[in-house]
């Protein structure tokens, strides 16, 4: 299938032909696709079609068994990282930190964000607080940012976990079906939030989304998952009813 | 008199000994606690009752034996998940592994020496200097390593799968974090004793996490309120006549139940939190990242 990449921005990521298994469970099968930089990628699928193994895999927490993940921009700046690759901020599906009554507040779970590249041994600076200062800010959760994380809705518990996610000042943000449980409005505040951040802060962006309507509209691009790579093109020329279209057909697979 | 063990060296050197144990256990005890770890501490512990057994039997000072064992029982652990064996079942296996290397040790030395029982039980009041010099050098070593990498531990804490994807050694940490909580159970073992060793590390830090602080407070609170046991602890057990290390337990479940009561007879203020207006809403609302949009933005 051809890909709507913007032919201006470099290849930023490119997986090649991955295989990945839960024992005997064949999950992922010689998946291949490229994204540009500053691209905005769609992930859909049905339940247990394989994405969020992709996504594992595409940021470090999984190795597939056959294949490989290749980064190949902003390689001059993946300081702590080991193997090199670009800062990636990731918003899981289902964080433990979602799952559990943390005695932690808004401020604390933004402030992890700055932790991983001020490398170990080293104490939080006034820049890496400043950076936390302006996430908040820029996610609308300065006047909550004292309060315990459980006590949030779900939709402020997303936007803070993107303001963590942001505040590393990631080069791309992966984001596993992050309105998973969350209100309509908050829904769409919250894609209204990240639209702002990817245009501002030029990240690539890949998110995973099983709600057909929000695919279609929203996306730039959509790769559709089953096991293997079903589609992956402009969202535009799918459509609501060829993204429906392609779910029956995963389904009878 | 208030504190009236203070007059006895024997009463301070408990006191030292207890506050170094308290300072070190709850401060692993909230990180232990969230990361849904209570019973390592307990595994750990009997782990660390095969290695006193194998100092007995070897002639070796029971204590330098019973941290070799809970490092290799720490190892044993990652080592074990490495084989997806789950984490509870790991445990499970070290508690009993090293419960029955110390009993066939015992056994084999044909009777048990009169100490053993102090290990088990704890005898705080019975301390020698040895035992306070060695929970003073274990106690800074594991509070340097937790203060040194103490965002680390935060972020593994709270979200691992975030804290490995932003670049941290999280498996090595984890490991080194077993071993710090190895160590710690063996400071505390001769005070209050295997048996009672988690409850030590575990209590004061479910006693804070009820009062649903922010991070640090809920470690301070921990850290007050184990201090506080071992001191009403020890007088009790001065004034009373009774097991010391059982005192000190008692006390922290006592602190628990009033945190506990505490919060839940506070009156819930059941609230919408507010959000500041956003000012960058798009145009379109949920309209993401199309070449329109972004041209828009450019001109």
């Amino acid at each position: 299938m051809p890909v709507d990449a913007p032919r201006d921005r470099p290849v930023c990521l490119t997986v090649n032909n991955i295989s990945f298994s839960y024992g005997a469970e064949l999950v992922l099968e010689n998946v291949t696709l490229a994204v540009r930089q500053e691209e905005f990628v769609g992930v859909a699928g049905l339940n247990g079609s394989g994405k969020t193994t992709l996504l594992k895999i595409l940021v470090g927490l999984l190795r597939p068994d056959a294949g490989t993940v290749e980064f190949t921009c902003h390689m001059d700046d993946c300081e702590g990282m080991s193997p090199c690759r670009p800062c990636i901020g990731y918003v899981p599906q289902q964080p433990v930190l979602r799952q559990q009554q943390f005695p932690v507040t808004v401020r604390e779970v933004i402030a992890m964000g700055t932790y991983g590249q001020s490398g170990l041994f080293s104490r939080p600076t006034k820049d890496d607080a400043a950076a936390v200062d302006k996430a908040i800010a820029e996610a609308g959760l300065g006047r909550i940012a004292g309060e315990l994380f459980s006590d949030l809705s779900g939709g402020q518990q997303q936007r803070a976990l993107i303001a963590r996610a942001l505040v590393g000042n990631p080069h791309i943000l992966a984001l596993d079906e992050p309105t998973n449980g969350v209100d309509a409005k908050s829904k769409q505040e919250f894609y209204a939030l990240l639209s702002h951040l990817h245009l501002t802060h030029k990240i690539t962006v890949l998110i995973i989304l099983h709600d057909l309507t929000e695919l279609s509209r929203m996306m730039e691009r959509i790769v559709f998952l089953h096991h293997r790579v079903l589609y992956d093109g402009p969202a535009g020329a799918l459509g609501s009813e060829g993204l429906w279209n392609l779910m029956v057909r995963a389904g009878s697979q | 008199m208030v504190f009236e063990f203070l007059l006895y060296k024997f009463g301070v050197r408990a006191l030292i000994g207890g506050l170094i144990v308290a300072v070190t256990c709850a401060s692993l005890g909230v990180f232990i606690v969230l990361r849904r770890l209570s019973l390592i501490s307990d595994g750990l512990g009997h782990v660390a009752f095969g290695g006193i057994a194998l100092g007995f039997w070897t002639g070796i000072y029971p204590l330098y034996t019973a941290v070799a064992s809970v490092i290799a029982g720490a190892l044993g652990i990652h080592a074990l998940s490495r084989l997806r064996v789950a984490s509870d079942a790991a445990i499970a296996i070290l508690f009993s592994g090293g419960l029955a290397i110390g009993i066939v040790l015992i056994s084999m030395a044909q009777s048990a020496p009169a100490d053993l029982l102090s290990y088990l039980f704890g005898t705080i009041l019975g301390i020698n200097d040895n035992d306070v010099y060695l929970a003073a050098g274990l106690g800074v070593i594991v509070l340097v390593v937790l203060i040194l990498l103490w965002k680390e531990w935060v972020a593994i804490t709270l979200d691992p799968d975030f804290a490995r994807v932003a670049g941290m050694p999280v498996t090595p940490l984890e490991i080194l974090f077993t071993v710090l909580v190895g160590l710690t159970v063996v400071v505390a073992t001769r005070l209050v004793g295997v048996l009672l060793v988690s409850s030590l590390m575990i209590i004061p830090a479910i006693a804070a996490i009820q009062l649903r602080l922010p991070f640090r407070r809920t470690v301070l609170t921990a850290l007050a309120l184990a201090i506080a046991s071992v001191i009403i602890g020890l007088q009790l057990s001065f004034s009373y006549n009774l097991a010391s290390g059982g005192a000190i337990v008692l006390v922290t479940i006592g602190f628990f139940i009033m945190t506990a009561l505490f919060a839940r007879l506070l009156p819930k203020m059941k609230r919408e939190l507010p959000v500041d207006p956003w000012e960058h809403q798009c145009s379109e609302p949920g309209y993401m990242g199309s070449r329109e949009q972004k041209n828009r933005e450019k001109t």
